[in-house]
């Protein structure tokens, strides 16, 4: 890292999604609507802040894994802290969120997207992405197809491995 | 304090026999203050600008001590987040939350603390005692249970005074018993400014940004939050039918 891109990191690194008055933090609503720990979606959210710094340093688009793409969902939620507080105040850029308009094109679009992130991780942050949050580009961008559940009402019981797709 | 030292608070609730009356947030705010004390975490506060107010974040981080230290298991519901991120601090409204989750209950947390004492030889558990959460203090249990109080009775006797003549002594005590200092009886609160003091003193040279260490007041703040970290969370600032759209992507491109 460049010093100017060093300064730019702790920025980053430090800006605050979690409100520590509110009594569902940013954190708190993270976990609960992924089913999530609450420690896996603090490791999820410093992720989410290292592909911001990617997205600033890159010369070409990038794509998050899925779980670093929940927390980017969630944070563009939260409009005031997303739009002023980090991207004109901290990242003095506006940086869009663009989801796929599927097909076979985009799918590979993406997949080659993924593995340079990965790849400008390593070169940036000087450490392999944890594997938890950055799985191999096969499971990131296996078949999946997600519905929002009431568990207040609905039990889920999770499908045998041979009937998995 | 020879005997003292060697364990942890939460193994002198079972070692003692004191278990009975706790539940499982006094064993996790008795295990996060001795790894605070023993500066394997310190707690940062940073102030920060939001929306024209100024706001004080209380962080939890790895502390001076934190490389090279090996935890206990029932340590290592809060130190792990940790190991498997050095560089990561965790607001401490967080950290509660993590220590909760990862005990997982009153007698999950009290079997990995039990186990321990097991594998020392200081507690034993016949099936039946398995069952029901039950165990017995071995021969050796005993003995130490034994000189455990014996010391605990001494430093009720002695220490009020030696902290009043602020004699290095008290000092190098406290430091030694770490989070035990709350097994002591009436004069905790003393005690606990007495140890703010001698490790502010020790670790003034490791201090980069921000001032952290441990007071009194952060344990009164942390009681709280151990007491209610589970209470109502079922506010929003988005209602029912106020979010219209989803993208449903497979992939999202950043530019």
């Amino acid at each position: 890292m460049s010093p100017e891109q060093e300064i730019l990191w702790l920025q980053i690194k430090h800006f605050e999604l979690d409100d520590p008055n509110a009594s569902l933090s940013f954190s708190d609503r993270l976990a609960r609507e992924n089913g999530w720990t609450v420690e896996y979606s603090l490791r999820a959210i410093e992720e989410y802040k290292k592909f911001m710094m990617l997205i600033c340093t890159s010369t070409h688009p990038l794509t998050p894994s899925d779980q670093v793409d929940q927390v980017w969902h969630l944070h563009l939620l939260y409009t005031e802290s997303y739009w002023i507080d980090f991207c004109q105040n901290i990242l003095n850029r506006q940086i869009h969120h663009g989801p796929t308009k599927g097909g076979q094109k985009e799918n590979a679009k993406f997949t080659d997207w993924y593995q340079k992130t990965k790849n400008l991780y390593q070169d940036i942050f000087k450490t392999t992405p944890p594997p938890d949050i950055w799985p191999s580009s096969e499971i990131r961008f296996k078949k999946t197809n997600f519905q929002r559940i009431d568990i207040e009402n609905t039990w889920i019981i999770t499908k045998p491995d041979f009937l998995k797709k | 304090m020879t005997h003292l030292s060697k364990f942890t608070p939460a193994e002198l609730f079972f070692l003692l026999r004191k278990e009975r009356r706790r539940y499982l947030k006094e064993l996790l705010k008795v295990t996060f203050l001795d790894l605070l004390l023993k500066q394997i975490l310190v707690i940062t506060e940073v102030e920060k600008e939001t929306n024209k107010t100024t706001q004080v974040y209380r962080y939890v981080e790895d502390g001076p001590r934190f490389f090279g230290y090996r935890p206990l298991d029932h340590e290592a519901i809060f130190v792990d987040t940790f190991r498997k991120n050095n560089d990561i601090r965790v607001i401490f409204q967080g950290m509660v939350k993590i220590g909760f989750q990862n005990a997982k209950s009153f007698s999950h947390y009290k079997t990995t603390i039990i186990n321990r004492l097991i594998a020392n030889g200081h507690v034993t558990q016949n099936m039946f005692q398995q069952v029901f959460g039950l165990y017995s203090l071995t021969s050796q249990g005993l003995h130490i249970e034994s000189k455990i109080r014996t010391e605990i009775q001494q430093l009720e006797k002695e220490l009020p005074d030696l902290i009043k003549s602020t004699d290095d002594k008290a000092m190098e005590i406290l430091k030694t018993i770490n989070g035990n200092v709350f097994l002591i009886e009436n004069i905790r609160m003393d005690l606990i400014e007495h140890i703010n003091k001698a490790f502010l003193a020790t670790t003034k040279e490791d201090k980069q940004d921000g001032d952290y260490g441990f007071a009194c007041s952060h344990y009164y703040g942390f009681s709280d939050s151990f007491d209610n970290s589970w209470g109502s969370s079922d506010s929003s600032g988005c209602g029912g039918g106020g979010c219209a759209g989803d993208s449903g992507c497979g992939g999202c491109g950043g530019d």
